[in-house]
């Protein structure tokens, strides 16, 4: 049975223009110790996944339907105390920017400690020594001495570690790090990636990785979901995604990255722009931009529809597989 | 620090002098002879600049002189009479500023335009508007004229400190709800808030750990002024309610052209101020560890 499970998500933020969807039905599985990379432009609506989850989707957000269930307990029914007591313990988040999500007025043995105090009811040595042993894990060279310190006193990787090492203090099963290397620069987004494996490993959390990076997510994650205007348009192992994307978007955001592995190809951009969640369009809202829109695109909906190796939302799909791969071939 | 002193003690020496009139200055001209001695006495008949040298080698051993008007008491002897008063009255009123202002203006952040938000505004913003007089004189006529709960006025028990200290503490308390909304909304914002919800903590802990210490600074900032200015006194509230604070003898010295205790409450009121702001700079190392007290070298 799968760790957490997402069935037709939906929230909503309320703003005084009209209702924004940003997530609007999504369904997905995380594993038991699995890693998940969920995938999409900036604005598709991962992040607003993420706060779901963890419950802290901020005002006027709400989520208005759908299940989350962790270890087959329904996150969206829980009430405050219960859900306090999962997040930081069962269930934890690591954010996007370090530089601002820890507090800079309190020392690191506090804000590491804090959960441990709370979740484990450790007394003040012993949540130092649990401490300790984070911040070696993270590989923060001495950590004794650095206990006392503040966050300022950090490089922008040291505080990921800071914030990794606090995410991973209660040893939860479930890992959510939402952008953990965007606000970093490259070397240092590469070590924070070879940490984050090492400790996959040593932790056996499932990890759900969210990015708009393809390049990190081969290297930590067996499956991939692409989110594309708050809804999946879709799923696969890897090599499935990777090797074989059967959604024009997909391919989009392969061919925006760079490969080391064929030259002097030019980097492509999506033309265009995400919808307008506010107004959301009837039929596949990347139709806009898609170059093998079809006039069913614009006036209904695909649905989630089984693929070899994984499962895709795209009317391509009814025109078979060979027809999709000739699509994909002209545009590339 | 000594150098911002030396220059206030200067220049209201020279301003002081600059006034025309003198403290024995009256409508019915004294005797040349009487004036002559009066003078010698006080010794205001040597020339300005020894006048000066005298006042600042005094000022050093922090002999302030004698006064002018109230024969046989030195200004040494107005300030110890007259600075506890005024002590205990400010320390007590920015006391009730602080346990006032700062939960109304965590409410308020907290139920943002709510009615506990709009209740606290309009009453901050009452509380900035209404001078303390008008205040002062509704408290007496409510709490002591109508209700009798508390004394209308002087001073000695402590009953009597309540009504001033709570018409002095109108505006500060108002100015403290203010500010701590507008910075407690600025931090709630703040991504180290979420984080702080991600690790379970309960509302109150984010905000009581979390929000709080960082929100307090722009409070803190204000407190070491406020503190001086009020310590030293209400010369308004002082009068309302007959309290022989330091204020009143402040404002009736230049009146009476009283000399040294102008120069002396002056660079008394200085001393504090610089004191109470270097004590504040102090304590911005305590709450905010990203300040550091240190040369500033390379």
């Amino acid at each position: 049975m799968a760790l957490l499970e997402i069935r037709n998500l939906r929230t909503s933020f309320f703003t005084h223009l009209g209702e924004v969807k940003a997530v609007d039905g999504v369904s997905f599985q995380v594993g038991e110790g699995e890693a998940v990379a969920l995938v999409g432009e900036s604005g598709c609506g991962k992040s607003v996944t993420a706060l779901s989850i963890m419950g802290l989707v901020p005002p006027p957000g709400k989520i208005i339907g759908g299940e989350i269930v962790l270890a087959g307990e329904d996150l969206t029914k829980l009430s405050g105390p219960k859900m306090r007591r999962l997040r930081g313990n069962v269930l934890s988040m690591i954010s996007q920017d370090p530089m601002t999500s820890l507090n800079p007025v309190l020392n690191i043995e506090t804000q590491l400690g804090e959960g441990l105090r709370l979740h484990k009811g450790m007394d003040a040595k012993a949540a130092r020594q649990r401490v300790l042993e984070l911040l070696n894990l993270v590989g923060i060279p001495e950590a004794e001495r650095r206990l006392r310190q503040y966050p300022h006193e950090f490089s922008g990787g040291m505080r990921q570690r800071l914030m990794i090492a606090m995410a991973l203090a209660c040893s939860p099963k479930m890992l959510i790090a939402d952008e953990p290397t965007t606000a970093l620069d490259v070397t240092i987004q590469a070590q924070i990636i070879e940490l984050l494996k090492d400790l996959k490993s040593s932790f056996s959390s499932s990890i759900l990785l969210i990015t708009h990076d393809m390049g990190i997510v081969a290297g930590l994650c067996q499956r991939v979901i692409v989110m594309y205007a708050g809804r999946v348009v879709e799923t696969g192992s890897v090599e499935a995604v990777f090797g074989d994307p059967q959604h024009p978007y997909t391919w989009g955001l392969l061919r925006s990255l760079p490969r080391l592995d064929q030259r002097k190809e030019r980097l492509v951009p999506i033309p265009g722009q995400p919808p307008d969640l506010l107004m959301a369009p009837q039929g596949c809202p990347f139709a806009p931009r898609c170059r093998c829109a079809m006039r069913i695109c614009v006036q209904q909906m695909p649905a989630m529809t089984a693929t070899a190796k994984g499962a895709v939302a795209c009317w391509l799909q009814e025109l078979g597989p060979q027809a999709v791969k000739r699509a994909r071939e002209e545009v590339a | 620090m000594i150098l911002v002193l030396w220059v206030i003690a200067t220049v209201t020496f020279v301003l002081m002098n600059i006034i025309p009139g003198g403290p024995f200055a009256s409508e019915k001209p004294l005797p040349e002879a009487v004036k002559r001695n009066i003078e010698a006495r006080y010794r205001l008949n040597d020339p300005l600049w020894k006048r000066y040298v005298d006042y600042m080698g005094n000022l050093i051993r922090w002999d302030l002189g004698p006064s002018f008007k109230y024969e046989g008491r030195t200004v040494n002897d107005i300030i110890n009479s007259g600075f506890p008063v005024s002590a205990i009255l400010g320390v007590t009123s920015v006391a009730l500023a602080l346990l006032l202002g700062i939960p109304a203006g965590i409410l308020a952040a907290l139920k943002q335009n709510k009615w506990p938000d709009t209740l606290a505004m309009l009453a901050a913003t009452v509380g900035v508007s209404v001078p303390s007089f008008i205040m002062a004189t509704f408290l007496m006529y409510i709490f002591a004229y109508k209700l009798r709960w508390f004394p209308a006025a002087l001073w000695g028990r402590p009953s009597q400190v309540v009504l001033p200290a709570l018409a002095l503490a109108g505006f500060p308390a108002a100015f403290f709800a203010r500010l701590t909304r507008a910075s407690m909304l600025e931090v709630l914002g703040e991504d180290f808030i979420r984080t702080a919800h991600a690790k379970g903590l309960s509302t109150t802990a984010v905000i009581m750990r979390h929000a709080l210490k960082c929100a307090l600074i722009p409070v803190f900032t204000y407190l070491g002024p406020l503190l001086a200015q009020i310590m030293t006194g209400s010369f308004v509230i002082e009068k309302i309610f007959a309290i022989p604070g330091l204020g009143q003898h402040y404002v009736t010295s230049i009146y009476n052209r009283d000399y040294t205790v102008i120069l002396g409450v002056t660079i008394f009121y200085s001393t504090l101020l610089v004191t109470l702001n270097f004590l504040v700079d102090l304590g911005y190392v305590l709450l905010d560890p990203r300040i550091k007290l240190t040369e500033p070298s390379s």
